[in-house]
């Protein structure tokens, strides 16, 4: 089997891994003054000014804590936007190497994931710290959830970072064209909204929107303080598992003659 | 490693598809995928239907004209290129010496390229540890550097690295292609010396030269390429002074 094969030089080389995920967290912040702070610098902006801009200009309701409910939602979509940007360049930026020696294609996209997937841990990890401590949240039993719905998250990103890594060597309008998709996405996925907001009418859109199912696990965890439905969990399964069977497809078919196109 | 190695080539062709611009833009796809399919590729044969068998202890050189296909059929047994068609068998842990330092990255320093290279050859971090202070060492790159990014190197710095790294292999089946000039003469001699041992311990040596005293020197045996294909295989004593003579013919 293909995929297994994959699996096994993952493994083989995870030394090379480890050190492609060291070298871009390193290099990302090296000669900053405030170096990985960056990192946490940013999402703690991002809400502030959301939730200035969308609860005291627009008068946006969701029910919950406003702060609470764009953290739930915003900081895993950021964690997938970045993926799926790094993604573009993952397997070019690497070409003087692939051509010398032989390396597994798919290093370079899943180290992309999990780098940005470390920068989303940390993030998570210090902004839950602040939240709660600033008792914005409580802590509740529905967080026990909270793993499953990062490891959703995490392979998700993954299966949509290899195929884009993969497409992009033949078609490199793939990532101007995620830039374009990303923006819109952002708006038709509920995270500076509730779903319940939309009028019905336009609700099966945001619904057949995958990210939609994935973010949702979030909001529900952590800005409600429930654990998901048995529902909301078999449709974050769901969408996960197209991503990554469909996106391992596409980069499997297209690996083999990645090396003459670049 | 004692486990005998070979390589085994059977009918390989490579055809490179040749792009008039490499990557279709959306736009010729959509707009004319005829165009896209047909007009604007071109396909060469690289290397044609080659088939030969490399045995435990022998020394190859791969030898011919520029374009010949030997860089191509190197990279095919390195693995970097899917053959188009025929089969390929190796046995023993391939260690391409195809031009060092292709992993490194200008913005890591010495230290961490080290690192991400040696894992790329196959070194863990434990045993790259230990190695360090001999790579390092047989550099000669002062130590004040080894924590500063490659970029701030001299040209003549990276490759003492690299090639300092590479020599610290101990590869089964190692290839080499157009062995690179490493610093200045000090360090030539030093290197060569110590490429002598590398290649002496190998299963397989795998050499793609223009240089005949460097194939006579490390080959017992030579592949005479042309056109893609195999013209001529048997002992470098032989194959060297008519290729040489040959060469030399076509030459105005």
């Amino acid at each position: 089997m293909r995929i297994a094969d994959d699996l096994r030089s993952l493994y083989r080389y995870r030394e090379v891994l480890v050190n492609l995920v060291s070298a871009d967290l390193k290099l990302r912040y090296r000669r900053s003054v405030l170096g990985y702070f960056w990192s946490l610098i940013h999402p703690i902006m991002t809400i502030t000014i959301m939730t200035i801009v969308l609860t005291h200009v627009v008068k946006v309701s969701t029910g919950t804590n406003y702060v609470l409910y764009v953290f739930a939602g915003w900081l895993p979509w950021n964690f997938l936007v970045n993926g799926f940007w790094g993604a573009g360049a993952a397997i070019i930026n690497n070409e003087s190497v692939l051509r010398k020696i032989y390396l597994p294609k798919i290093l370079f996209p899943v180290s992309v994931t999990l780098a940005r997937f470390m920068d989303f841990m940390i993030n998570l990890t210090a902004l839950f710290l602040i939240l709660i401590i600033i008792s914005y949240l409580q802590p509740s039993l529905a967080l026990l959830g909270l793993p499953i719905a990062i490891v959703l998250l995490f392979l998700f990103t993954a299966g949509v970072t290899v195929a884009l890594a993969a497409v992009n060597v033949y078609i490199r309008d793939t990532s101007h064209m995620v830039t374009v998709l990303m923006q819109w996405g952002f708006y038709l996925t509920p995270i500076i909204y509730d779903l319940k907001q939309i009028p019905d009418e336009y609700r099966p859109l945001f619904e057949l929107n995958p990210i939609t199912h994935i973010i949702r696990l979030f909001q529900t965890i952590i800005s409600k303080g429930l654990f998901p439905s048995a529902e909301e969990w078999g449709m974050g399964v769901l969408v996960t598992a197209l991503a990554l069977i469909g996106g391992y497809a596409v980069f499997a078919r297209l690996e083999r003659n990645l090396i003459f196109r670049l | 490693m004692s486990e005998k190695s070979h390589i085994r080539i059977r009918n390989v062709n490579l055809d490179f598809t040749v792009y008039s611009n490499r990557s279709l833009s959306l736009r010729e796809v959509i707009l004319n995928p005829f165009m896209a399919r047909g007009a604007q590729k071109q396909s060469f044969s690289a290397v044609n239907d080659v088939t030969f068998n490399i045995e435990h202890g022998e020394r190859v050189a791969l030898i011919g004209a520029n374009g010949a296909g030997k860089s191509s059929l190197l990279k095919i047994i390195a693995g970097v290129y899917p053959p188009t068609s025929g089969t390929l068998d190796i046995r023993g842990k391939i260690t391409p010496l195809i031009e060092m330092g292709a992993g490194f990255h200008p913005e890591l320093t010495g230290r961490e390229n080290l690192f991400l290279n040696g894992a790329i050859l196959g070194f863990s971090r434990r045993e790259m540890q230990d190695r360090l202070p001999d790579i390092i060492g047989f550099s000669e790159i002062p130590l004040h550097f080894i924590d500063t990014s490659i970029k701030y190197y001299s040209s003549g710095m990276q490759t003492r690295l690299a090639f300092s790294l590479a020599m610290e292999l101990a590869p089964e089946i190692v290839i080499f292609d157009e062995i690179f000039a490493a610093g200045d003469a000090h360090f030539v001699d030093k290197a060569s010396s110590r490429m002598e041992q590398l290649i002496t311990a190998a299963h397989i040596m795998i050499l793609v030269t223009h240089d005949l005293k460097l194939a006579r020197r490390f080959a017992s045996r030579c592949l005479w390429l042309q056109k893609g294909a195999i013209i001529k295989d048997g002992p470098a004593a032989e194959v060297l002074p008519e290729y040489e003579r040959t060469m030399l013919q076509t030459q105005p």
